[in-house]
């Protein structure tokens, strides 16, 4: 497989660079619009020594910046094109993460970290069941084992575990 | 006080312990300490203490070590080592890394122990006139080194930067009373917890990385090297002046209160880079890089104790709950400690002294077996990392709000890594926008809200100065590589930036 | 990697081992606590006295609670995040937070926090500490006295090291601030170990802080008393007088407590304040809190609640009855 080096198009590289300009932009323009709100929460974003002043300016920057961001994408000679890969898999344990981390809390975490870890084996390829098994048991174990008896973390419990 | 085997023993064992703690993700050296200290209020002091001082430099170098092997900083110091000692590790030297580290570590130690030992008073009687106007200058100079570690792409290493200073302005300014950009959320509070973001940049966007560009594929030959060479005597000596004035620079920030290891070691990187004759190696594997950062950070752990000795200032958290624990044992630090106990006081100089010795005999005998870490194959590397990450994450505020965090940093860290975004700069901006506008703010309160203050003190004139030259140094080489960038094959700038993923 | 987790997990089974203390002479059938370990939150972060005095107490508190303590530590927002999840957690004696006055009786009534004081029901009292007024030996001032005059002649002049906007310096200042009428300007500096760095630095010229924050600088001579708030001398520095002597009235003890979510059943909280009053009378736990520099002024919950109502209505009428 040689895709994996291969870049993108030069017309898909402008369009994502662009939306990752609109993107800062609009970060910037949020915290822009907070800090200028009026009343203005934080004091005087005009004051230096006041609390808005320091996050104002940052954010000012972050909106200019992500101008120069959907500019730059638009130059006649990209220096370089976003090379592809196996997005789909990556955005699947992207997805698993996501469940993981925000699942936690009603899992809990034997059973949370039971489903996740052999899950992202299975991305990664790994089709041995044997293998999956162990890796469901052992790191969890070992690993909550020493988090909870040593260092004294006590981690949520779920409905049922 | 080292004539008891046991003060050997809880030595060791706190070292060993220290380093393991240190390496795995989200327990940090901090909370080592702090969670340790309670067993030690039952023993005697010449256990406890050395116990704790062991776990203390142990969790500091091991957070190195997943830094390098797994582009997973065991604790904010390391960061800025992920990104050579990564990109060693890709290309099939994480021994010579890992040494490398070690050697760094061990002998910036050694070198900041001496200065403690020796020029402690002195130091410190200069350390303590530093005030708020001098620390802002000081995160200014630290910030721009955010140009050294943004790329070739500075707009987009500024907008790293400019997200990590917006990010670290949410929740209750300590000063003001307000609550910037909570969002409603009681959680935001307090912030945007680091270690949580941190290994989620850097250790979950490593995993979703391996899995757009399995690392069999990209080589192409299926062949990996495993480990690869020592580091040779010559290669170390040619870093000699690298370390020292890493190491100088470690023990400065580390004995002013209040600083620590994660500003020493991008100032450190950044001036390691700034006098290199190959800067465009940094990021890719540059055993200079490498070296700085380890040296830069692993100096201010000694350097830390200065303000505890001499005044019983806590330098940094760690200390502090040092001093908790030296409390505890009925042995308050400071002026009087001198005065009333010395014998104790060179007891723990000596103790170490011994602890760089160990540390570096661990670290030989833990780069055996930890060489072997990448012949583990990726199926079941990755799923541990991942179950380390996510208790690492919620233990350091047993929060399950910071596992949200984790996942963020995750997704935030591979797009910024599949579009080019480097993320060393907003890590950064987040380490230090905080303290910088928190000293700027006092600095101004100081003054009244003059900015003269900025010059008008001979300490904050120096600094002043010191930075202009950082900004006319960094332009002019600016101009430079650039002029040297472009001479460089497209294609081979191309190559370095997909193998050498580490660069981030 | 394997080898590296075998000894991880023979170091964790030996140190899990060690960490088991002989557990439970208080622990009988009639507990009403639910079987799980109790979570100790410490608002602050980690080095500050309060997380000193929450890692003795939860070190030794198993054997007279009955169930193994945890300490959490969760700082961030001045102590509003630990509040606010302490407030909002189950009420059944499993989530205790180690309160102090800023966090329960002075900022929920001045600030727009995500919990009330409502939200908390007193369980036990473990000590207080007054604030000492120091300064540095070179200052034009050397009394209270003079420290006001000074400010008086030179208003705005006098600098001093403050602590978190509402937070326990700050607070103090206010007071002096308010009794005295003069106007001095302070530095937020976060807390009590940068605020002493730069006062001995000379950058600030005053401060109030805890005796175990100054307590080692007022011995050497590094820093000099100039008042205690409370209503009597501290044992420790009977030389220094109150601020009520010296003639301006500011009285705070900065008290450490324990505090359960509202709504904890009556029978766990009794049941609490009766283990935390076992354990104050242990002699190792005296013995690590003296040598810590602090003491023990226990009050049960029924005192403490009465104490705590009366703190909040005076602090209520003093900030908000201007």
């Amino acid at each position: 497989m040689t895709d994996t080096v291969l870049p993108l198009s030069r017309s898909v590289t402008r369009v994502l660079e662009t939306l990752m300009g609109l993107g800062t932009l609009s970060v910037g323009v949020v915290f822009l619009r907070i800090v200028h709100a009026s009343p203005p929460p934080y004091g005087d974003p005009g004051d230096i020594g006041s609390a808005a002043f320091f996050p104002g300016l940052i954010a000012l920057l972050v909106s200019a910046l992500g101008v120069v961001l959907v500019l730059m994408a638009w130059r006649p000679h990209l220096p370089r094109s976003i090379a592809t890969g196996q997005t789909s898999r990556a955005l699947l344990a992207y997805a698993l993460m996501v469940a993981v981390a925000a699942g936690l809390p009603w899992l809990g975490i034997w059973l949370a970290v039971m489903l996740a870890v052999p899950l992202l084996a299975v991305l990664f390829g790994e089709r041995r069941w044997g293998v999956l098994l162990i890796l469901a048991v052992v790191p969890p174990v070992l690993v909550i084992h020493l988090f909870e008896g040593v260092m004294g973390i006590y981690f949520p419990r779920g409905v049922l575990l | 006080m080292l004539a008891s085997p046991w003060t050997f023993l809880a030595l060791s064992a706190g070292l060993a312990a220290g380093i393991l703690i240190g390496a795995l993700p989200g327990l940090t050296a901090t909370m080592a300490v702090v969670v340790l200290a309670p067993f030690t209020f039952f023993m005697e002091a010449a256990i406890g203490i050395p116990f704790l001082l062991g776990i203390y430099k142990g969790a500091i170098y091991g957070g190195s070590i997943p830094a390098i092997l797994v582009n997973t900083p065991g604790t904010a110091a390391a960061a800025a080592t992920a990104r050579d000692g990564y990109a060693l590790t890709l290309q099939g030297s994480s021994r010579k890394a890992l040494e490398l580290s070690l050697f760094s570590s061990v002998v910036a130690d050694l070198l900041s122990t001496m200065v403690l030992i020796v020029v402690a008073i002195p130091l410190a009687s200069i350390a303590i006139r530093f005030g708020s106007p001098e620390f802002a200058l000081l995160y200014l100079i630290a910030l721009t080194m955010i140009a050294t570690v943004s790329g070739d792409n500075v707009a987009k290493g500024l907008t790293a930067a400019g997200l990590g200073l917006l990010v670290a302005c949410i929740g209750l300014d300590p000063m003001s009373g307000y609550q910037r950009f909570t969002f409603g959320s009681t959680d935001l509070l307090g912030g945007v917890s680091l270690i949580p973001l941190l290994i989620g940049m850097f250790a979950l966007s490593e995993i979703l990385m391996q899995l757009t560009h399995p690392p069999e594929r990209r080589d192409g030959t299926g062949e990996v090297v495993h480990g690869g060479e020592r580091l040779r005597w010559a290669e170390f000596w040619a870093l000699r002046l690298t370390i020292l004035r890493s190491t100088s620079l470690g023990t400065f920030i580390g004995s002013l209160p209040g600083l620590g290891a994660e500003i020493a070691c991008w100032i450190a990187y950044g001036l390691a880079r700034g006098r290199s004759r190959e800067p465009e190696r940094f990021g890719k594997g540059s055993f200079e890089g490498l070296a700085a950062a380890e040296s830069g950070n692993n100096a201010v752990v000694p350097a830390a104790l200065i303000p505890m000795t001499v005044f019983g200032i806590p330098g940094d958290t760690i200390t502090a709950v040092l001093i908790g624990a030296l409390m505890a044992q009925g042995m308050m630090p400071g002026p009087l400690l001198i005065q009333q106990n010395p014998g104790f006081l060179f007891g723990l100089f000596l103790v170490l002294l011994v602890t760089n010795v160990l540390l570096l005999v661990f670290g030989l005998f833990a780069i055996r077996w930890l060489k072997q870490v990448t012949r583990i194959p990726p199926a079941v590397l990755y799923p541990c990392v991942l179950l380390l990450c996510l208790c690492g994450a919620y233990a350091v505020n047993s929060s399950t709000f910071d596992l949200l965090i984790l996942a963020f940093g995750g997704g935030l860290g591979y797009l910024m890594r599949r579009t080019g975004f480097p993320i060393a700069p907003l890590i950064i901006g987040l380490l230090l926008g905080p303290g910088f506008e928190s000293a700027l703010r006092q600095s101004l309160v100081f003054s009244n809200g003059s900015l003269a203050i900025f010059w008008s003190r001979p300490g904050s004139l120096v600094l002043l100065s010191l930075l202009a030259l950082v900004i006319v140094v960094m332009a002019w080489q600016g101009l430079k590589s650039k002029g040297a960038a472009s001479r460089l094959p497209r294609s081979r700038r191309m190559k370095s930036h997909n193998a050498k993923g580490g660069d981030s | 990697m394997t080898r590296n987790v075998l000894s991880l997990t023979l170091l964790s089974a030996s140190l899990a081992a060690a960490s088991l203390s002989t557990a439970g002479t208080a622990l009988a059938a009639e507990s009403h606590l639910p079987d799980e370990p109790i979570r100790f939150v410490t608002p602050y972060p980690a080095g500050g006295s309060h997380s000193l005095h929450a890692s003795i107490i939860t070190a030794v508190g198993e054997e007279f609670l009955g169930r193994p303590l945890i300490s959490v530590i969760r700082g961030g927002g001045g102590g509003a995040v630990a509040a606010a999840e302490v407030a909002g957690s189950k009420p059944d004696g499993t989530m205790l937070l180690f309160g102090d006055p800023t966090i329960n009786s002075l900022r929920p009534q001045v600030e727009d926090l995500p919990y009330a004081m409502e939200d908390f029901v007193p369980v036990a009292r473990i000590n207080y500490s007054p604030a000492i007024f120091v300064t540095t030996p070179d200052q034009p001032f050397q009394t209270i006295g003079e420290l006001v005059e000074y400010a008086g002649d030179n208003p705005d002049d006098l600098v001093y090291s403050s602590d978190n906007r509402n937070g326990w310096t700050y607070t103090v200042f206010e007071m002096l601030k308010s009794t005295a009428d003069v106007e001095m300007r302070g530095v937020e500096l976060g807390g009590g170990g940068p605020a002493v760095t730069q006062l001995l630095g000379g950058n600030t010229m005053a401060y109030a802080g805890a005796p175990s924050v100054v307590g080692e600088h007022l011995e050497a001579g590094t820093l000099t008393g100039l008042c205690v708030t409370d209503i009597e001398r501290y044992d420790a520095y009977p030389e220094i007088p109150t601020c009520q002597e010296e003639g301006y009235d500011v009285v705070f003890q900065f008290w450490r407590g324990v505090m359960a979510p509202a709504g904890t059943p009556d029978e766990v909280v009794a049941e609490l304040s009766d283990g935390f009053e076992r354990m104050i009378q242990d002699e190792g736990f005296l013995r690590l809190i003296s040598q810590i520099g602090s003491g023990i002024q226990f009050q049960g919950h029924e005192e403490f609640a009465e104490a705590l109502a009366t703190e909040q209505a005076a602090l209520r009428e003093a900030y908000l009855g201007e």
